[in-house]
């Protein structure tokens, strides 16, 4: 029975006490459809609300909604399991075999998107049965029966192909080369390239290295990114990123191709073993967020739209996502960072006014002694924007800057720095505040002061009160905390000339670690 | 003998009637069902919903007559209705409460799911705490309790 009000039934004057309905006090079906709504991790973190939550977050009809249709036909028909939620946690965690052992499938947890990885049975592998350069290997670390060991080419070829209807919509999608290698050579002189992309079109094209002790030769100048080298999985396996993809869902037909190429070099090369292709999703931060935005405005007309967007912003959305209209890119703009320059940097627009923000990733950054690991660690994790952020785990010389060309900035626009981090048992930042300008390079700039340490409590009684100028740390609505760095007025005459940032505290001596950082952002102030 | 506009006549829980267009009160699974069961007296009950909301889901109802017609699926009908629908939503969370318990109670699967995905984009990306505020919600969990619930969804915080 969900009938709250039918004591009113029939009576012309019912005073309902509407105004104190509350969520909780909905049937518990329908707070299960509201969860349904949300992500697997959003129902995970709503059964902590209460326990009428709890119910309605751990029930099939919520856990039925993530995971895929067709998912009974995938799970092999030994396996069964109590609850929906259970069977879900199963297909994030244990990949399983379909198509006869050719693909590998499982759930990406946070979002419950699809991802498959292609086995080689399911690629194109150019000279592959041919004994003298590849030979089949059975190895217990592989996920298929068979994967190739390549011993020597010099025709370097692999190709996969997946249809895109059988990838999630509204994903970003990247595929990487999953391999191990063993004695091997030949793969140091040419990068291989890489490319992902709709058949019929250009796609993103990349290069890399596949051996991870590439060593630069003199030739080679030009500095060489991260990003061209292997990385090391945690299931042993090295992975390459072939290139990334946005499945916007509006396509039924079409297929994704995954190339990797070699052939110009001409010289022999071997010692990789193979075992596929993995088609990843990649959340986002704040995945979905532009759900209701379109109460913002009916005007429907590009010219309105384009007018509100930044004029260089083709060169900042990634190519690969296309929208409809001029509106769409700029509620998407207004609602979802995108990341730029490679991922050095995520850029939105600030919704109200329609100026450029961003926020640079700890690569972009000087941070003193952040490539020493016993004072810094690099780190994944989910809810950062950025692949990698630092984490600080001790040092005495804390310095962080960043900096960012004025004429990326918006004219006639108030910006304030903040530096964005978490804490993870923080300690040693109680003791003195840490010292945060903004300003042109050569200018004064403006100046502030803030406790790291985000509990006031925990600054010595002999420090305290604490002097009103000096600020703590405010909690973001994305489970971030920030400082305000310093403030600058754009007036937009300047064309050269950049903006520095910087974070410093090296009076105190003391050792202190204990933060996340995720990087400075730099927001205009409507 | 009858034209496109038959009408039936609905009344609240607070005794007011409304008198509708048969297609758009049939948008209501539960309402087509009571009429086909023989339910077509002077009027057709309905007992769970208060006149106030149930003359705003009436306007949806009308709002969305087309909605499963060939000129209603063009994208220009379609995105004009998800500004309607937007719109129709900006309401106290009262008010979306109790379209929410009519929707489900009338079983109009199309308001079930706005008003829904409505409320979950204001849970989207919130701490515990921020939507305990947010919706005014009890914690009813003992500390233990919710420390255990916690380490089981554990994956969830990180």
């Amino acid at each position: 029975m969900k009938s709250k009000v039918s004591e009113t039934e029939g009576g012309g004057n019912g005073e309902l006490s509407i105004d104190t309905l509350n969520l909780n006090a909905l049937p518990q079906d329908c707070i299960a459809t509201i969860i349904s709504f949300t992500s697997p991790r959003d129902a995970c973190r709503l059964s902590i609300v209460s326990t009428i939550f709890k119910l309605a977050a751990e029930s099939d009809a919520v856990w039925e909604s993530f995971l895929p249709s067709q998912y009974q036909a995938l799970i092999p028909s030994t396996l069964s399991f109590s609850s929906k939620k259970e069977h879900y946690l199963s297909l994030c965690e244990n990949p399983v075999l379909i198509e006869g052992g050719r693909k590998s499938f499982w759930l990406e947890k946070v979002s419950g998107k699809k991802c498959y990885m292609l086995s080689p049975k399911d690629l194109y592998i150019e000279w592959v049965n041919t004994p003298t350069y590849w030979r089949w290997v059975s190895i217990p670390e592989a996920r298929f029966v068979e994967v190739p060991e390549l011993l020597s080419v010099c025709w370097f070829e692999i190709r996969g192909k997946i249809s895109i209807s059988r990838l999630s919509p509204m994903t970003l999608y990247k595929a990487y080369l999953v391999f191990k290698v063993h004695d091997v050579y030949g793969f140091d002189y040419y990068p291989v390239n890489l490319n992902v992309g709709l058949i019929g079109t250009d796609g993103s094209m990349r290069t890399a290295y596949l051996d991870p002790e590439h060593v630069l030769t003199e030739q080679q100048s030009t500095p060489v990114e991260d990003e061209m080298f292997p990385k090391a999985r945690v299931d042993g396996w090295l992975e390459v990123e072939l290139g990334e993809f946005f499945n916007e869902g509006c396509l039924d037909d079409g297929e994704l191709e995954m190339t990797a190429i070699e052939i110009d070099g001409g010289n022999w090369k071997g010692g990789l073993i193979f075992q596929g292709i993995e088609i990843r999703a990649v959340t986002p931060n704040l995945c979905d967020s532009n759900l209701g935005l379109d109460s913002l405005s009916t005007a429907e007309s590009d010219s309105a739209w384009e007018s509100l967007l930044p004029c260089q912003y083709q060169d900042l959305v990634p190519t690969l996502v296309s929208f409809s209209s001029k509106k769409d890119i700029y509620l998407s703009l207004g609602g979802n960072p995108v990341l730029i320059e490679g991922g050095r940097k995520s850029f939105w627009l600030e919704k109200a006014s329609g100026k450029k923000c961003y926020m640079l990733s700890p690569k972009e950054l000087y941070i003193e002694w952040v490539n020493t690991p016993t004072y810094w660690s690099w780190v994944r994790i989910l809810e950062a924007r950025f692949e990698r952020v630092p984490k600080l785990i001790s040092v005495c010389w804390f310095e962080i800057r960043g900096k960012i060309s004025v004429c990326m900035l918006s004219p006639k626009t108030h910006y304030k720095a903040y530096l964005v981090y978490k804490v993870r048992n923080v300690y040693g930042f109680e003791f003195y505040p840490v010292k945060l300008s903004v300003g042109v390079v050569g200018t004064e700039g403006s100046k502030r002061a803030a406790y790291l340490e985000p509990e006031r409590d925990r600054i010595p009684i002999e420090l305290q009160p604490t002097p009103n100028d000096v600020q703590f740390p405010t909690a973001r609505v994305d489970g971030w905390l920030e400082v305000e760095m310093g403030e600058f007025f754009n007036e937009g005459c300047m064309n050269a000339g950049e903006l520095e940032m910087s974070a410093l505290e090296i009076e105190g001596g003391n050792w202190k670690g204990g933060l996340v950082f995720q990087g400075i952002e730099i927001r205009a102030i409507a | 003998m009858e034209s496109t506009s038959k009408k039936v006549t609905l009344s609240s829980s607070d005794g007011r009637t409304f008198e509708v267009e048969e297609a758009v009160a049939f948008q209501s699974q539960t309402i087509k069902h009571l009429y086909e069961a023989g339910c077509t007296g002077d009027f057709i009950p309905v007992p769970n919903v208060t006149g106030d909301i149930l003359s705003m889901v009436l306007r949806y109802c009308e709002k969305h007559v087309d909605s499963d017609t060939a000129a209603g699926k063009e994208s220009f009908y379609v995105n004009k209705l998800k500004g309607w629908d937007a719109l129709f939503v900006k309401v106290d969370q009262s008010i979306l409460f109790d379209l929410i318990l009519a929707a489900d109670f009338l079983n109009i699967k199309s308001l079930m799911d706005l008003t829904c995905k409505t409320v979950a984009s204001m849970m989207k990306g919130k701490t515990t705490e921020e939507i305990r505020g947010t919706f005014n919600i009890k914690n009813d969990y003992t500390p233990e309790a919710e420390e255990m619930v916690r380490r089981e969804n554990q994956w969830a915080f990180e």
